[in-house]
Order: C-alpha cells, then sequence, then structure tokens
C-alpha cells in the first residue's frame, strides 16, 4: 500500500534531520576549538623559536660536540618513528592520511634495511598498526585534543631515552602540519639529530628530498609568514623579525660548559618539537572535523530535500490512487444500479 | 641605543610571561647567581628553579617563578626587534609564573599534599630521599630541568616514577611559596 511508504520515507527524513543536528553541533563545536587550539599554537610560537635559536647558538659553540646530536646520522640501521594522530574520527581524512604516511615510511625504511621501532600519539594509530600485524612499541591515548606541556614532555621522554642511550641512530616524527586554514599536510620531519638549520620536511622515505633546501633567508620568511617551516631554519635565517642575525657566534659563553649543556638542551628541543607538533596536530584535527562535519550537514540536507521530494510524489500517488478507487468505486455503484 | 635598557622575554611552551624593556634580570644558574645587564656578552646558560627578577624600564620588579629553564643573552646591532635594542635576553623554560599569578594559599596546600606524599612513597620504596621537606635553598641541588632529566637513568619501577613525580610537585610547590613570599 502507497501510504505505508510515505510512513517509510517520513522517519528516514526525521532520522536524517536528526544525525544533521548532531553534525552540525560537531562543526559548531570544532570551530570553536580551532579558535582555542590556533591561540595556542600562536602562544606557543615565541617559546619554540626561542629554543631553536638558543640551540643553534649552542650548537655554534662547539661544533664537534654537536656533530653527534645535530644533522643527518652517518648510520641509519636503526630508525624510530613517531606518529601524531588524534584520539576520535569523523575528521576526514586527518588521522588516515597521517597513518598511510606513517606505514609508507615504515615500509620503505624496512626496504633499505633498517630497523624500525614505532611511537604513537592519538587513539586512532595502534588499532590501524594492529590490523596490520605492525607493532606499536608504546602509544599515548588522550592528549591528542588539548595537548599538555607535560603529555610533550612524557613523549618526547620515551623517544629520546633510546637515542641517547645508542639504541636508535634517527627519530622521525610523522605529523600534520597546519599552514593555514586552509592548508594542512602531513611531514616527515626528523627529531634527532636535531635537523640542520635551514632542512625543513623530509620526503615520503624519511629521506632529505634533493634541492629541497631553499635560501636560508626565504625559508626564514616562510617560516614567519606560515609558521610552518622548520623552526630552526626560521630563527637560523635570522632575528624574530627576520633581519639577518647579528653574527654573535664564536664568542658566546656557556655555563655549564658547551658540552654538557649541549647534551641537556637536545631533549628540551626535542620537547618543543613535539609540543609544537602536537598543537598543530590538534588544531588540524578541528579544522578538519569542522570540515567534514560542514559537508556531513549539506549532504544531509541535500538527502532531506531528496528524500521530501519522493515522499510528496508518493503521497500524490496514494491520492490520486485512493480517488481512482472512490470513482472507480461509484461508477461501478451507478452501473450496477442502471442496470 | 646605550641607554642601559634592553629586551627581555621570559617565553614558556603555554605563553609568552613577558616581554618588555627591562634594566635588569637577576636569576640563578648552576654557577650561582646572575645579574644581566645591558651590553651583557652573549651567553647561553641553564637556570635554577627559583625566582627571577626583572627589573623593567618603568614600574616595580617582577618577579617570577620559574621552574628550572634555560636562558639566551644576545647582543649586536638590531639583535631586540624594532626598537633596536643592542641586547636581548631570552628565558626559556617549560613552567614558569609571574608572582602576581601565584595562589599562595593554593601553593601552600600543594606543598603539604606533596610533602606527605613523598614521605610516603620514601616509605614504601625505602628510597631516603636528600632534602626531606626542608624547603627552600636545600631543595634546589636538584637537576637544572627542575624535574628529571631525561638523561639520567630512567626511573624502572611506577612507585619510583610517582616519587620522582611527587619530589618534583614539591620542588615547585617550595619555589612558588618562596616567590610569592619575595615578590611582597
Amino acid at each position: 500500500m502507497a501510504g505505508g511508504q510515505e510512513r517509510a520515507l517520513r522517519r528516514r527524513i526525521r532520522s536524517v534531520q536528526s544525525t544533521k543536528k548532531i553534525t552540525k553541533a560537531m562543526e559548531l563545536i570544532a570551530a570553536s576549538q580551532i579558535v582555542r587550539s590556533l591561540n595556542r599554537m600562536n602562544a606557543n610560537r615565541p617559546y619554540r623559536e626561542g629554543m631553536a635559536r638558543l640551540v643553534v647558538e649552542a650548537a655554534k659553540g662547539d661544533p664537534a660536540a654537536a656533530r653527534s646530536l645535530l644533522g643527518v646520522p652517518e648510520e641509519r640501521s636503526r630508525v624510530a618513528v613517531l606518529a601524531i594522530v588524534g584520539d576520535r574520527g569523523l575528521s576526514g581524512a586527518y588521522n588516515s592520511s597521517t597513518l598511510r604516511a606513517t606505514e609508507r615510511l615504515l615500509g620503505s625504511l624496512e626496504r633499505q634495511g633498517a630497523e624500525t621501532r614505532l611511537f604513537t600519539v592519538g587513539k586512532k594509530a595502534p588499532a590501524y598498526f594492529r590490523f596490520r600485524n605492525l607493532e606499536v612499541e608504546r602509544s599515548f591515548v588522550g592528549m591528542s585534543e588539548r595537548p599538555q606541556w607535560a603529555d610533550a614532555r612524557q613523549v618526547a621522554a620515551t623517544v629520546v631515552a633510546p637515542f641517547v642511550a645508542h639504541g636508535v641512530d634517527q627519530v622521525l616524527l610523522v605529523s600534520t602540519r597546519h599552514r593555514s586554514a586552509g592548508s594542512q599536510a602531513v611531514e616527515i620531519r626528523q627529531l634527532l639529530p636535531l635537523p640542520e638549520p635551514g632542512r625543513g620536511a623530509l620526503d615520503a622515505d624519511g629521506r632529505s628530498p634533493e634541492g629541497g633546501e631553499r635560501a636560508d633567508g626565504q625559508r626564514a620568511g616562510a617560516a614567519a609568514a606560515d609558521g610552518a617551516g622548520s623552526a630552526v631554519a626560521g630563527a637560523a635565517g635570522g632575528g624574530s623579525s627576520g633581519q639577518p642575525a647579528p653574527d654573535s657566534g664564536g664568542y658566546t659563553e656557556f655555563e655549564p660548559d658547551v658540552e654538557t649543556l649541549l647534551a641537556q638542551l637536545a631533549p628540551r628541543a626535542v620537547e618543543s618539537e613535539i609540543f609544537a607538533a602536537m598543537l598543530e596536530g590538534a588544531a588540524s584535527f578541528f579544522t578538519a572535523q569542522q570540515r567534514a562535519m560542514a559537508a556531513a550537514s549539506d549532504n544531509a540536507d541535500e538527502l532531506v530535500k531528496t528524500l521530501t521530494r519522493v515522499m510528496n510524489r508518493a503521497r500524490q500517488d496514494a491520492i490520486t490512487t485512493e480517488i481512482m478507487e472512490i470513482v472507480g468505486g461509484a461508477e461501478a455503484l451507478r452501473q450496477s444500479k442502471g442496470a | 641605543m646605550a641607554d642601559g635598557v634592553f629586551e627581555a622575554l621570559v617565553l614558556t611552551p603555554e605563553a609568552e610571561l613577558l616581554h618588555a624593556d627591562a634594566r635588569s634580570v637577576v636569576l640563578r644558574s648552576s654557577d650561582g647567581d646572575l645579574t644581566v645587564l645591558d651590553g651583557h656578552t652573549p651567553l647561553i646558560t641553564d637556570v635554577m628553579p627559583g625566582d627571577v627578577r626583572v627589573d623593567p624600564a618603568e614600574g616595580d620588579a617582577v618577579h617570577l617563578a620559574v621552574h628550572g629553564g634555560y636562558m639566551q643573552v644576545e647582543s649586536g646591532e638590531g639583535v631586540g626587534g624594532a626598537e633596536g635594542r643592542a641586547t636581548r635576553v631570552t628565558l626559556l623554560a617549560g613552567t614558569a609564573e609571574l608572582a602576581v599569578d601565584i595562589d599562595a594559599a593554593r601553593a601552600e596546600r600543594a606543598r603539604s599534599e606533596a610533602e606527605a606524599k613523598v614521605e610516603q612513597l620514601r616509605a614504601s620504596t625505602g628510597r631516603s630521599g636528600g632534602a626531606g621537606g626542608g624547603a627552600g635553598p636545600g631543595a634546589r641541588g636538584a637537576a637544572a630541568g627542575g624535574e628529571p632529566a631525561t638523561g639520567e637513568p630512567a626511573p624502572v619501577t611506577p612507585e619510583e616514577i610517582e616519587l620522582a613525580e611527587a619530589e618534583a610537585a614539591l620542588r615547585r610547590a617550595q619555589v612558588r611559596l618562596e616567590v610569592a613570599g619575595a615578590a611582597t
């Protein structure tokens, strides 16, 4: 019977409408969280840049000691990879693109004969890697959306320890960079040894891209403009105002001696980088979520419109059928009377 | 400009605590107390947990509780940004707060809580600690990070980690109280 179809459609429309209410609410919440996480990102930037400046200056003080902590590792047979994703889904491709990039990186490292160790931040990571039979050595959950400094310290301690103990030659970070409201991208960066000033993201295989080194000044400008360039690079190019760096190298004093200081500073610099990456990840997560939820709301609107049209047609059909039946019935009665 | 004024920054990962023109910055490094004035030679040093005083170009001295960190002094033409200051002092601290933001009552509460916890954990782990409940200078011999440095052999058992955290909390509360006291 046609009336049944109409009822089913009405129910469907109601369910789509309530789904839309949820996606709309999530969109609004995500939008407000974007602002909050961007504010935190901006509040973090001076510290991050200050730390990068400090490390660059300290490294200049003792190039010999810096060699083991800075630059490209001579050997790369054991690599630790840290992937930062979110705790929740419903955020478009935010989690999956980082996870896929991580998986690709692990694969390519293994093909190069390197031993890999995987660390993750975010609830979405362990499930993904478990399904693919990749072992996660340690995963951190519950800190992705509002990362705290203590969280970053904890993560940093976990990945720095094997490097300090010479258990790994290199520590790589895979996370989403928040370049602007419209542009977020997965980036692979070297955490340890500390990346050389002027070097930013690595390619998908975790190698430095050839010709990827831009002029320092240009890079510093880019870093200041979108905050996405390597902080170390940004600072190397000049002061916070982008002026050429005054050459104070060579006669900076150190307390305690520079070697001790560098050894202490390296973990601090990693903490700073990880915290910044977590903040950027959170901002990217909410941006992706807002976009996904906006699309879902639009889609729900579209669906309601289509379903309403189908329902109206069904109702009209039902009415037409009913009239036809009445007319037919009346006609039959008249004919039987007349006969 | 040699007017004795330089750019001073106190930064934490969460915020820019202070960005001002200053006449001096007084702090304690692992080598001892240190006062930075305009034109100081370039320097990178660690900062011990404790009171940091910044004397701004105008107004009263600003006290900060810094729970370990590092300081960089840069000097040269054009270091200090738009005002053309020749010296810039950047203090980087994982955790720090302005003295005016410290809630002394809360810090006191945190101190007694942390003290009790440290006592209890020390008893259960059988580790005898150094500084005990002694507030002030005794607790200052701690690592520059304010908390166990990552380079040290990592605490193994969960109890030891908990103890280290409790000790760090105690140290922070002590520093806060000290700074809150110094500022008033």
